[in-house]
């Protein structure tokens, strides 16, 4: 009854229509982190509708989300964001899921001065173009880096010395330099710093520099399949750092679900994590938020859909505070933007990259990844005891 | 002192498989006079049977080398029979171009049939190591080290003690003197084709077990392959041991000393220079024949 009530009151208001408009990959390889991120522009979609839409100016707004289907393909993407700009008349746009397909889509947004919030790329590629009109929630690459090192120099007894290995591409690069740079600063002895190629299958010559210099910690920048390599030939060669963090991988259930026992104790970044805990302006806190998206999905939010969450609330904020729908008073009011939301302090530097927010660091323990970093479900268990 | 006995160890284990993966390249080379651009994808051909099996039947990827071995000996007197038998009267070009198209065709097809994940075998016993002194010795590279040992050694007796082996060392020496004395070279051709497509085969279950592999590494292999027979020198089973230990070596100390990312490089700068100054290779005799 209230909900009819508040459903008859909210439509009196919203009057207007507010179209966004979003292409996500639901075919291809992408297909499931694209849903993710669906369901974190829905959720969001629906909440605010429910409050009454989108406050702008003297206007309510309703929001309705227009979405195709880019297969993954970021050619694609880049033709349907087109047609969303010019065919169906969105200025607003929501972030494809994927660095290539964000990355695409940043190049047509900005040619047509339309602007877009994205929570699906976070290759630091996009930032360096000098774009003015693309902003975007995740952490870059370098980040995966620097906040394992951050854990690692507040743990006791302090680590002094550090390994890292990296796959010679761009992403895992950046990760790498990034934990170069803070273990620098954070006075950690580097006491080894390479890479290897792209796809490289086989790590003795790296194990055996790593088990003569034998460092406190061991970061590993690549892929799933290079963090599994890694883990597999530490153990091979009975290297018993004291901390082992891997920039992608520990997340992944695919993770421990490849390395069984093995995967005990490893560390490794997150965008967002359901424990982190900040207060909201549309959902209460974080836990409000992860409450909302487990009644209407099922199950637990994790950082795909808090991204395309986290970019839409972004938007939201700077469309209320801007009071209008222009393009450039818009921007102004992202580049101006330091908000706590569920997802964390989002504030943008000049180039459109989130810069207020920390990532999560988890650990597996007991088989499941838990979150040890900078909120804790869990005590992290330092030192990592030896390989059984 | 201090990491030397490790590189070295690592090396001789390396270069050990290096030589027999090498082998039925070098034998095929040295007898028919082809160069299989296909043969890496033998390899790898032999190390999706030996994941199949493991993964499927639970067959351990060392116990199916005879499998893989027969496997690859029918798969080469086939095609030997089939298509190259056709092609290689004529210029030798035409070999060549036949064993590309071989490659792509073979490496879509599981591809296809395999996706382009990389895969592994991965046997209980893969993460055992044990430690002497200064080095650290992983299990499963002793296995294969022994392995490749024992089956180099094989090909060696086979060629040296029976008939098969003399009539094959005979065609690679003369062609027509072995026609005289009553010998096919048609036979010979199939039998050596398939005992290096065999070699080859079984080659990739030791390969499974040490690395992953997707569905595009035979490309780099036959490289491998190519440049142990051009150091080592075609002349013999010793030349390819030769040549896989000088690879082996090569690898792990630019790995250690240079970098990971300069292995590839370094091998392909050696192989240059060796054809500038030492085409014959290092122990190079001409044929598998030559005594």
């Amino acid at each position: 009854m209230w909900l009819i009530f508040a459903l008859l009151i909210s439509l009196a208001f919203s009057q207007e229509v507010l179209k966004l408009g979003a292409a996500v990959s639901f075919t291809g390889k992408y297909a499931k982190e694209g849903e993710l991120l669906r369901r974190g522009y829905e959720l969001w979609k629906e909440t605010v509708n429910r409050r009454g839409g989108i406050k702008i100016g003297d206007k309510r707004y309703k929001v309705e989300i227009i979405y195709y289907d880019d297969q993954s393909d970021p050619k694609t993407t880049a033709k349907l964001v087109e047609k969303l700009i010019t065919q169906d008349g969105v200025r607003f746009i929501l972030g494809p899921y994927g660095s290539a397909q964000v990355f695409a889509a940043a190049g047509i947004v900005e040619k047509h001065k339309a602007l877009m919030v994205q929570g699906g790329g976070a290759s630091s590629k996009i930032y360096k173009q000098g774009y003015k009109y693309i902003f975007g929630v995740f952490n870059t690459a370098p980040d995966y880096g620097k906040n394992l090192i951050d854990l690692a120099v507040s743990l006791k007894p302090k680590p002094k010395t550090v390994a890292i290995i990296y796959e010679k591409d761009i992403f895992s690069e950046d990760a790498a330099r990034g934990a170069l740079e803070r273990a620098k600063e954070k006075g950690l002895k580097v006491v080894l710093f390479e890479s290897y190629p792209k796809g490289a299958q086989d790590l003795s010559s790296l194990m055996i520099k790593i088990r003569a210099k034998n460092p406190d910690i061991v970061i590993g920048a690549g892929h799933f399949r290079d963090s599994v390599l890694v883990v597999k030939q530490l153990k091979q060669f009975k290297i018993n750092p004291k901390f082992v963090g891997l920039t992608v991988g520990p997340p992944v259930p695919a993770f421990v679900k490849a390395l069984g026992k093995d995967a005990e104790y490893i560390f490794g970044p997150v965008q967002w994590s359901k424990a982190f805990n900040y207060k909201d302006p549309l959902f209460g806190d974080t836990k409000g938020y992860v409450e909302a998206y487990r009644k209407k999905y099922g199950e637990d939010p994790e950082y795909h859909s808090a991204g395309g969450t986290a970019a839409a609330l972004a938007l939201q904020i700077a469309l209320e505070r801007a009071g209008t729908l222009d393009v450039e008073k818009v921007r102004k009011e992202l580049l101006k933007m330091k908000v706590e939301t569920f997802y964390g302090v989002i504030g943008f530097d000049e180039t459109g990259k989130i810069v207020t927010k920390p990532m999560a660091v988890v650990q597996i323990q007991n088989g499941r990844p838990v979150t040890v970093y900078p909120f804790k479900e869990a005590e992290p268990v330092y030192p990592k005891p030896p390989w059984e | 002192m201090g990491i030397l006995p490790q590189l070295i160890l690592e090396s001789l284990l390396l270069g050990t498989f290096y030589a027999f993966m090498s082998l039925g390249f070098s034998l095929m080379w040295g007898v028919l006079n082809i160069i299989n651009l296909a043969y890496g994808t033998y390899i790898i051909l032999g190390a999706y049977t030996a994941y199949t099996l493991y993964t499927g039947l639970g067959v351990d990827p060392l116990l199916s080398i005879p499998f893989s071995f027969l496997l690859g000996l029918s798969f080469g007197v086939l095609l030997q029979r089939v298509l190259i038998d056709r092609v290689m009267r004529l210029e030798p070009f035409m070999v060549l171009i036949l064993t590309f198209g071989l490659d792509v065709f073979l490496s879509n097809l599981l591809n296809l049939i395999f996706r382009a994940d990389i895969r592994s075998i991965d046997v209980p016993y893969a993460e055992r190591s044990f430690v002497i002194g200064p080095v650290i010795v992983t299990e499963v590279k002793v296995l294969v080290f022994f392995l490749s040992l024992l089956l180099t050694g094989a090909v060696y007796v086979l060629l040296q003690k029976t008939w098969t082996g003399r009539s094959i060392r005979a065609v690679a020496l003369d062609r027509e003197g072995a026609q005289i004395v009553g010998i096919s070279p048609g036979k010979v051709f199939a039998v050596t084709s398939g005992l290096g497509t065999g070699i080859a085969f079984s080659s990739g279950n030791l390969y499974g077990v040490l690395q992953g592999f997707t569905p595009f590494d035979g490309g780099m292999l036959t490289v491998k392959a190519f440049l142990v027979s051009i150091v080592g020198g075609l002349g013999r089973v010793e030349s390819a041991l030769a040549g896989g230990l000088f690879l082996g070596f090569l690898e792990v100390f630019t790995a250690f000393y240079l970098g990971e990312g300069w292995k590839f490089f370094a091998s392909l700068l050696v192989m240059f220079l060796f054809l500038l100054i030492r085409p014959r290779g290092l122990l190079g005799g001409k044929y598998y024949g030559e005594v």
